[in-house]
């Protein structure tokens, strides 16, 4: 069938996302990869398969025209993000919802995903912007950590959250899902607040986030610089000073 | 790096993090506190990770601490400068790499701070010990937290917080009057650091050798198991030799003991006591003994001689058959009462049994029972220290049976009402002191027990003989005790105390064959008795009986699924014992498997003039039951401390198969 591209949702770097009815297309500029396309395609599946989250039923990967596209469910709702922007009051409630969403996708384990330690040490490897010395300190700070197998999201932020009319949940954006480390997981989403300079947010995320889970605050810490410096492999221009001040540190033994 | 060293997969060794607090104590020495440590934390700058992070101060000196930090140069920052600085430091909880090793002034200049340019340690005062506070993390560089202490405790509560924030089991430090010793001891006891230093600048001081003699030097610091190390010292080249020790096989030492004193012969009992008087001067006796023997006037023999001699006596009748730890308590607290200078035990296994009790709990009343009955591999080496006994009172055992030995050995079971758990103790300090084997005391012994304790001594003997720990002593006393046993024992049956002779020899044959094992041990006869014993209300001897013959069988194999444990054990080799003890007896046969056989033939004749029936089921056992318990049974047996000598090392399943043979009659 064919699709009306018309009511665009949103413009990235490397995508257009259109609505149509009840279906999300996201179409991948010319040029991209797709192998990264079908990767995030079949993590989305084997998400969508392997728990019992909500999460958009992915519904066919095509060409339309020259271009790749995943059309998945159109999920009706306000993200977390924009209920948070508008009900600051209540925003301790909404912590609490967020931080247990993630909860419960960490719950979950996903055996054929790519491991983050994996996909991290690639990274930390491949990143062009990051000296020696510190590459080699991150790396040796990844290789210490354990090896664990919770569904990481990768990306969790309230934008990737959708709240239904009738308070169900659904989270989008499954591209960079792993398995890996709750503490790495968190580690992230508090970067993620903090890239958007909301400083105060992410101590308070980090907090609930840490009590809730019963996990160390110094666990997920430990794991902060090595976060930084996979999102500085991004070549962000605008985030690489506030990011390489992150990863200057070091853990002495 | 050290976590990804330990899981690479090769042996690492690792070592971690410091957070070391020096807490400064009013008695300390103030000039050198704060001297050492400035030398300290200018040292490399700070890089040294047992140098001191946080200075704890009693606040009755805090000011007078604090003005001498700055007159040597370091800086105290007001709070707006501590903001900064803390900002600087610490990144999300990591230390700021850009700071580490760097001057104070250096630091300064990247947290935007003026001070002098030769600045020492920049230090902050802080009052929170939580990792929220950045002052409170490693810093690895000439910056400083500095606490306000309200007293000793609180000292030492801010140190173990801090400790405990990121420094588990690396270095602690204590600036104190060394004359303080019980405050230096709750220091040292309370702090998780395998490095506790005192009076000394602690990244001079944890490197070792400079400022003492005791830490190996080293840069390379173990923090134990409180830190996720697997060392917990200097790590230095020792660490990394490997040590090569050849051993050489030894046999271990054994030994033969007995009381220091065996009165024998028949109607030595009074002469014997003679010496209660004459040559020990004891004042008072406690006897102990059982109501049958007791109204049968058995004691009367003992208490008219002490009567005639002016020695005042009291008298416990109560023990019971497996006497209970109730009834060896309420002896004891009788004991308290009347303070005897000695004991005197009348009668067979259980009296002498409960008097052993009494006699440790009235001497010793902080033992703990548990500790006591601990068991053990070998009774030379075992862990636990067996309370010295005989400080209050002279242990004198009168058997007035022929069976149990228990006047010359080292062994006493108790049971736990409670639980109906039996605690069997072993060790020499329950020897008795004297033992008196007077004939006069057992004339009477009705069938019976003559059979059942006749049989009990059989079976010592030859469990003594088996066991891996047989000496040429004990062989000696086992291998006599046995053709005595075979030669009166029917006689003494039969004619009861119309045999004085045979009653005799049986006294004498059994106190050997208590010596014999008193210094070799038992074996799974005994194991598997007292088993049958505990589950089903069998008589000891007479169960030993039951099992002798398969257990014999069992241990001449000469290719056991498992040998016993004992480097005395040098290969498989009981059929050639048990063909000694035949060719003793003189019972012949042509090789060592038909002396065998002769001797369980000879054995089960001896079994059948005495009156003991064959098999476990003829003594009333029903199958329902016995098939039950069999496999608890079979477990506990192995579980026994008897099995620990048997020269077959047994599998439980083949103590169950002795069981079922034992039951049913021969092959099952």
């Amino acid at each position: 069938m064919e699709y009306n591209l018309t009511n665009e949702l949103a413009v990235r770097s490397t995508k257009n996302v259109y609505r149509d009815g009840d279906k999300t297309i996201k179409l991948f500029v010319p040029d991209y990869s797709k192998a990264n396309i079908l990767n995030e395609a079949l993590n989305q599946a084997r998400v969508e398969e392997g728990t019992s989250l909500n999460i958009p039923k992915l519904i066919e990967v095509r060409k339309i025209g020259d271009r790749w596209a995943l059309v998945s469910e159109y999920i009706e709702g306000v993200t977390l993000e924009s209920l948070m922007n508008n009900h600051p009051e209540k925003m301790d409630e909404y912590m609490d919802l967020f931080v247990n969403i993630q909860l419960e996708i960490l719950e979950n384990t996903v055996p054929l995903l790519s491991t983050l330690k994996d996909k991290f040490r690639r990274k930390l490897t491949e990143a062009s912007n990051i000296n020696d010395e510190i590459r080699y300190e991150l790396l040796q700070r990844l290789e210490g950590q354990k090896n664990h197998r919770k569904l990481c999201h990768g990306d969790f932020n309230p934008s990737n959250i959708i709240i239904k009319e009738n308070g169900e949940h659904y989270i989008i954006d499954w591209a960079h899902v792993t398995q890996g480390n709750a503490s790495a997981d968190a580690a992230r989403s508090f970067l993620l607040f903090s890239m958007q300079g909301k400083a105060s947010l992410a101590e308070q995320y980090l907090r609930t986030f840490a009590q809730k889970s019963g996990i160390d605050i110094r666990n997920i810490q430990r794991w902060v610089p090595i976060v930084a410096a996979t999102q500085m492999t991004k070549g962000r221009e605008e985030e690489q000073a506030f990011l390489s001040r992150w990863i200057d540190v070091i853990e002495f033994q | 790096m050290v976590k990804s060293a330990y899981s690479s997969g090769k042996p690492a060794l690792g070592v971690g993090p410091g957070n070391t607090p020096a807490i400064i104590d009013e008695t300390a020495d103030i000039n050198l506190a704060v001297n050492s440590i400035i030398h300290s934390k200018t040292f490399d700058n700070g890089m040294i990770c047992a140098s001191e992070q946080s200075v704890i101060i009693d606040e009755k000196i805090y000011e007078i601490v604090r003005q001498e930090f700055i007159s040597r140069g370091c800086y105290v920052l007001n709070s707006e400068e501590a903001d900064k600085l803390r900002k600087t430091i610490i990144i999300n909880g990591s230390i700021n790499a850009k700071i580490v090793g760097q001057t104070a002034n250096t630091i300064a200049k990247l947290a935007e701070i003026n001070v002098p340019e030769n600045t020492k340690i920049l230090i902050g005062e802080v009052e929170s010990v939580d990792l929220k506070e950045e002052f409170a993390h490693e810093k690895l560089s000439p910056v400083l937290a500095m606490y306000k202490a309200k007293d000793f405790d609180d000292a030492i509560y801010k140190a173990s917080r801090l400790i405990n924030d990121g420094g588990l089991g690396h270095t602690s430090s204590i600036f104190i009057d060394t004359k303080q010793k019980e405050k230096i001891e709750k220091f040292y006891s309370s702090m998780h650091t395998c490095r506790v230093l005192i009076n000394t600048p602690s990244s001079q001081g944890g490197i070792g050798d400079l400022y003492n003699f005791r830490l190996t030097p080293s840069l390379t610091l173990g923090c134990g198991s409180w830190g996720g190390n697997s060392i917990s010292e200097n790590v230095g080249v020792k660490n990394l030799l490997n040590y090569k020790i050849v051993a050489e096989r030894r046999e271990n030492m054994l030994w033969f003991r007995a009381p220091e004193k065996v009165y024998i012969k028949k109607g030595c009992l009074p002469v014997a006591l003679e010496e209660l008087k004459n040559v020990m001067n004891k004042k008072r006796v406690f006897i102990v003994t059982d109501t049958f023997l007791f109204e049968n006037g058995y004691t009367k023999q003992v208490t008219n001689k002490l009567d005639e001699m002016g020695i005042a006596h009291t008298t416990f009748s109560n023990v019971e058959p497996d006497p209970s730890l109730a009834t060896a308590t309420a002896g004891a607290e009788q004991m308290n009462n009347f303070k005897p200078d000695c004991i005197i035990a009348i009668g067979g296994g259980s009296a002498m049994d409960a008097a052993k009790i009494m006699w440790v709990l009235y001497e010793h009343p902080e033992v703990d029972f548990l500790d006591m009955a601990m068991r053990f591999m070998d009774i030379r080496k075992r862990v636990y220290t067996f309370p010295k006994m005989g400080e209050k009172a002279y242990f004198i055992a009168v058997p007035t049976s022929s069976g149990t030995g228990s006047e010359v050995t080292p062994f006493a079971v108790i049971t736990d009402q409670r639980t109906g758990t039996k605690y069997p103790l072993a060790d020499y300090e329950l020897m008795p002191n004297m033992a008196i084997v007077d004939a006069n005391m057992m004339m009477n012994a009705p069938k019976g027990l003559t059979a059942a304790s006749g049989i009990d001594a059989v079976s010592h003997d030859l469990e003594a003989i088996a066991s891996m720990m047989a000496t040429d002593y004990t062989d000696g006393l086992a291998i006599k005790s046995l053709k005595t046993i075979f030669e009166y024992l029917p006689r003494a049956y039969e004619k009861g105390a119309e045999d004085e002779i045979a009653r005799e020899k049986m006294a004498d044959a059994a106190t050997m064959a208590g010596m014999a094992f008193a210094n070799a041990f038992l074996g799974i006869s005994h194991s598997l008795a007292h088993k049958l014993g505990a589950y089903h209300h069998i008589a000891h001897g007479i169960a030993n009986a039951l099992v002798i013959d398969e257990v014999l069988r069992f241990n001449s194999s000469p290719a056991p699924t498992k040998m016993g444990t004992f480097p005395q054990y040098e290969y498989p080799n009981t059929l050639r014992k048990y063909a000694e003890v035949a060719e003793n007896l003189g019972l012949g046969g042509n090789d060592d498997n038909e002396k065998l056989e002769n001797l369980i033939k000879a054995i089960d004749e001896l079994k059948e003039k005495i009156g003991i029936k064959k098999t476990i089921r003829d003594y009333g056992v029903s199958e329902e039951d016995f098939l039950k318990t069999l496999d608890q049974m079979s477990e506990d047996a192995f579980d026994d401390q008897c099995t620990g000598t048997n020269p077959r090392y047994p599998l439980i399943s083949e103590l169950k198969d002795i069981y079922l043979k034992a039951y049913y009659g021969g092959e099952s």
